[in-house]
């Protein structure tokens, strides 16, 4: 009719995927094959990535890297210790030995069967619940001839 | 300003200014435990709107920033001693060594400090290459990609070992032909037209070490012109530069320069102009420096350009290559155009013909 309305072609047909939750119920088998599906993909599996901008990212990377030096300055003067303490105790073996070859033998005698006690507990920042089981009875020992 | 810093990072008495970043928001942003006025590197409104700093940052960061501090603190006092060992020093060996510990110390002080960060991260193109620590960020960068890159491309296109036997790069070269005002950095092994190339090319030599006024030497060379009398190849001198100034803070040859400085061009640019059927010629760029800063005895101006044997003058001015780069020229339809413009005769047409006639 008027000369500025144009004549609308028709849109091509668009198929649109639409995702929505299932509400129907699905059979064992097919639930079966769902998980193990879903075990193999990492969809929604993975925690979110993090979008980080310039200034954070840099500073990520400092903390990263303060973190790493305190965790090998630690290891260091970890190591540092057991060093001198192993030196420590292999120059009082050496002094021992000098001033007396029987005690000498007697300290580095083999002790077979040394275990640590069953009973002992690694030093922790609490105490255990149960703090001590009353009810204990040692085991008796093998041959009990000797 | 609720700074982070306590220590030696926000002290420039003996430090560059160039160490910090240079805008006051983005310094803020960088020195604060958080950001207090949004992350300033996000231009858009709506994108600084939905940021959210990482949990826990604003607690952590200046126990982290200080450790930091206070290790480059322990390093600025031993570069202390060394410069005072250096001041004391007389023996040369001796003193090129405690040079070179100077300035590993130096990086060592500055490579964790957030700032230089930044700057080496996203500010490349500005760094101030006086500094040690942004010296070594490029040199990083240049051996992670770019110095395997030009090696590859020399190779492949037999560069080495068709003009020069071998190459140690210590340099990165970096290509630019000013034409059509584009920015445009040349990849090596690139195939340019002859409108590109018409104009002389200006060049960029990256020095990694401390570079007050180092004297380099630049040739550039055509590998393919046909050498029909042979049946082959000779290589044609088309550019030779000598005893370049350049510095860690200029290290540029263009136009300019050669205008205000004549002397350096012993052999006046020529443009590739291959000729018709004669395939894609490769133009080696050489870069040498000239260790002992004094200038080139055998290279006599206006030297012989045809049949130029690149060996022979590299042995004779005692070269040793430090960087090269390598573009490739093809005949097209512009060539005549560039010839004429130069004054050259017309190129030849070669065709394919068998060996038996």
């Amino acid at each position: 009719m008027f000369s500025h309305q144009q004549i609308r072609k028709p849109l091509l047909a668009t198929f649109q995927q639409i995702r929505s939750k299932r509400t129907t119920a699905i059979s064992p088998e097919v639930q079966k094959l769902v998980t193990q599906l879903s075990v193999l993909s990492a969809g929604r599996k993975q925690p979110r990535l993090l979008k980080l901008c310039n200034e954070d990212y840099v500073k990520h990377q400092i903390i990263t890297k303060a973190w790493s030096q305190l965790r090998n300055q630690k290891k260091k003067s970890d190591e540092a210790l057991l060093n001198k303490q192993l030196d420590s105790m292999s120059f009082a073996c050496e002094e021992l030995k000098k001033i007396s070859p029987e005690l000498y033998n007697l300290a580095n005698k083999k002790e077979y069967g040394k275990r640590f006690p069953l009973e002992i507990r690694v030093p922790t920042e609490y105490p255990p619940r149960n703090i001590w089981y009353y009810d204990y009875v040692p085991p008796v020992a093998k041959d009990s001839k000797k | 300003m609720a700074s982070v810093s306590k220590g030696i990072w926000s002290n420039f008495a003996k430090r560059s200014p160039s160490l910090a970043v240079k805008s006051k928001a983005l310094q803020k942003a960088l020195l604060s435990p958080s950001l207090p006025n949004g992350p300033v590197s996000l231009k858009q409104r709506s994108s600084k709107m939905r940021y959210t700093s990482p949990i826990g940052l604003d607690e952590i960061y200046p126990l982290a920033y200080q450790l930091l501090e206070k290790q480059s603190e322990s390093i600025y006092k031993e570069v202390e001693q060394i410069e005072k060992q250096i001041s004391e020093s007389k023996d040369k060996e001796q003193l090129q060594q405690l040079h070179k510990q100077q300035e590993e110390l130096l990086v060592q002080a500055e490579l964790n400090n957030p700032e230089v960060i930044y700057n080496a991260n996203y500010h490349t193109k500005s760094l101030d290459r006086t500094q040690p620590v942004y010296r070594h960020f490029l040199s990083e960068k240049w051996r992670s990609y770019s110095r395997m890159l030009t090696m590859q491309r020399l190779e492949t296109l037999a560069v080495i070992p068709d003009s020069l036997p071998t190459l140690d790069p210590q340099v990165e070269v970096n290509l630019k032909f000013p034409h059509n005002n584009v920015e445009r950095v040349i990849e090596p092994g690139t195939v340019l037209s002859s409108n590109v190339t018409q104009k002389p090319p200006s060049l960029e030599i990256v020095e990694f070490k401390e570079s007050v006024d180092d004297k380099y030497t630049v040739l550039v060379v055509d590998l393919d012109t046909p050498d029909v009398e042979n049946d082959s190849f000779k290589t044609t001198l088309q550019w030779g530069l000598k005893d370049v100034v350049l510095s860690n803070t200029d290290p540029i040859i263009d136009a300019k320069k050669l205008i205000q400085n004549p002397e350096w061009e012993f052999v006046e640019y020529l443009p590739p102009t291959p000729e018709k059927n004669t395939g894609k010629h490769r133009l080696a760029v050489w870069v040498f420096r000239q260790d002992d800063k004094q200038n080139l005895k055998a290279a006599p101006q206006g030297l012989e350009r045809d049949s130029f044997d690149i060996r022979s003058f590299v042995a004779k001015n005692n070269l040793t290559p430090i960087g090269a780069h390598v573009w490739r020229s093809i005949w097209d339809r512009n060539t005549e155009n560039v010839r004429s413009l130069y004054g050259l005769p017309k190129g030849r047409i070669f065709s394919r013909f068998r060996s038996g006639e």
